[in-house]
């Protein structure tokens, strides 16, 4: 017979209906004599009725908003390849800083290249070399960059503060805009001016040019600017010595193509003399030697001869740059710096 | 079921949608089956702003997790899972809560007048029926609570959700015997805790 331990154990699958037959049968038997085993089994009906009744709670009306807020949060978005490819972040930061120093390599480089560009020579035959003022600084040359243009072939004077037109002898020429850099401001030819004062059979253009190098003898010291890119990037170009935007020689006559160029001398004392004297053997005219701050020394020579001024000069000093000789001009204005 | 089509596709073809990144699937998933996670996760952790968040806190890590579901055992039970595993780690952190405002300053001390006592029962028999009623599904939910969790689980899943020994087990992760060896052991505990309840009072 089963005790009331082993019925009230099977008292709770019986109520579940977890009994199989012949247990239940066994339970029911039990029952049947044992009213405390009823009321326990009175007792669990009534507790699981109550489990099974409980009313249920109805979820917040916000809960599936919220929920698919915080998923649609999760969707990831498609990317394109580019997002793609920036996105992780240990990829898009070393290229970032890599761009970073290829914009300031770039810039660099640039500011070296334009600064090269300031300080290129200029071309021995198409431009014009405009010679350093004794009265301005030689600081405060360097630095002209040439951004205020000047309209072409202008000859333009300016005499303490005032402008005076004077129209040239071969060509008519507009003025040139004063400039406000320049304190005393003279005889600005641009481009394709030449000498003509020693009335060569030239075309004439050398005519012209000649012409100007004779009004420009008489000029006071000027501040010149370079106007046209075109200037610029044949002074790059021509291999010559002169930075762009160098003042003008104040008081010598400018042949056009000029030529300056650089020596390297040893010894500075007497690297004048021996200069001047070079020059004359080879046939120069001396304009002017007396140019200060600067050592140097400015004259005239026959093209033809300039082969034997290099000779001279290279026993004196090193020459920083010789340059070509072009166009067809038959005399030439030579400035020696040293 | 509404009249859209999507309303009438079980559970694993809107599963799938899921992994295809149907959003607007997942939006049915979780109308057609929060309100009864939600009572699961009231009956586990009593409260119901815990609820609500253990609740919401599932079907947020369902979806970031719905490749993981293959479909062995139903949407539901895979679900119910999900929110038993949250429910106990949101018991926990109640029952620290509950420790820390033990000791609150603010709370009125044990036993003095302060605290409120159950009301008495009054002398109309309908209202004491109906007071009965009250304190019998007061104390049932107390006694539920009183449960250790692994106890609790079976009973809230076979005979509150009406879930089958098998989807029992398939949540839990424990075999038939031993779902069906807690319930009865449950039902037993519960019965003896609401019978002294109700007797004392």
């Amino acid at each position: 017979m089963n005790s009331h331990t082993d019925i009230r154990k099977l008292l709770s699958p019986y109520c579940g209906g977890d009994l199989p037959t012949h247990e239940r049968s066994m339970v029911e038997e039990h029952l049947k004599k044992c009213p405390a085993c009823r009321a326990i089994l009175a007792d669990l009906q009534t507790t699981l009725h109550l489990v099974r009744t409980t009313p249920e709670i109805e979820p917040p009306p916000w809960m599936t908003a919220r929920i698919m807020a915080h998923v649609r949060e999760q969707v990831p978005r498609r990317r394109l390849w580019y997002q793609r490819f920036f996105f992780p972040l240990r990829i898009r930061i070393p290229l970032e800083a890599a761009a970073l120093l290829v914009v300031c390599l770039t810039g660099y480089y640039l500011s070296q290249t334009v600064e090269t560009e300031l300080k290129a020579p200029r071309n021995l035959q198409d431009v014009p070399a405009p010679a350093p003022p004794a009265e301005i600084p030689r600081k405060k040359d360097i630095r002209i960059k040439p951004a205020a243009p000047a309209p072409e072939k202008a000859t333009h004077q300016v005499r303490d503060g005032k402008s005076v037109d004077r129209p040239a002898p071969a060509s008519s020429q507009p003025p040139a805009v004063p400039s406000a850099q320049a304190p005393v401001l003279r005889s600005v030819t641009q481009d394709h001016a030449a000498p003509a004062t020693t009335a060569a059979p030239e075309p004439a253009r050398s005519a012209r040019e000649e012409k100007s190098g004779i009004r420009m003898l008489e000029a006071a010291p000027e501040m010149k600017k370079k106007s046209e890119k075109k200037t610029m990037r044949q002074d790059a170009e021509s291999g010559a010595s002169t930075p762009a935007g160098r003042p003008a020689g104040a008081d010598a006559d400018r042949y056009q193509p000029q030529l300056i160029l650089r020596l390297t001398v040893s010894d500075r004392s007497t690297a004048a003399e021996a200069i001047r004297t070079a020059a004359i053997r080879s046939g120069a005219t001396i304009v002017d030697d007396a140019v200060l701050p600067a050592s140097r020394i400015r004259l005239r020579i026959p093209a033809a001869r300039m082969t034997e001024l290099f000779e001279q000069i290279d026993r004196i000093g090193r020459l920083a740059d010789r340059p070509r000789q072009q166009g067809s001009a038959q005399e030439l204005d030579v400035t020696i710096q040293w | 079921m509404g009249a859209d089509g999507s309303d009438s596709l079980d559970d694993g073809a809107l599963a799938d949608a899921c992994r295809a990144g149907d959003t607007a699937a997942f939006e049915k998933l979780v109308m057609r089956h929060q309100r009864m996670l939600l009572n699961v996760a009231f009956r586990m952790t009593g409260v119901y702003e815990d609820a609500c968040d253990v609740v919401q806190d599932a079907f947020i890590s369902a979806w970031r997790k719905i490749g993981d579901f293959r479909g062995e055992s139903g949407f539901a039970t895979w679900m119910t899972a999900i929110v038993i595993n949250l429910s106990r780690n949101r018991l926990q952190q109640i029952k620290q809560r509950e420790r820390r405002t033990a000791y609150s300053l603010d709370a009125p001390l044990p036993g003095s007048d302060d605290e409120r006592m159950p009301d008495p029962a009054g002398d109309s028999p309908s209202v004491l029926q109906l007071l009965e009623e009250v304190e019998l599904r007061q104390a049932l939910q107390r006694c539920i609570e009183a449960l250790t969790p692994e106890f609790r689980e079976v009973l809230v899943l076979r005979d509150m959700q009406d879930l089958s020994y098998e989807e029992v087990g398939s949540v839990l992760k424990l075999r038939e015997g031993t779902v069906k060896s807690r319930l009865f052991r449950a039902r037993d505990a519960v019965r003896d805790c609401v019978r002294k309840a109700v007797g004392a009072s």
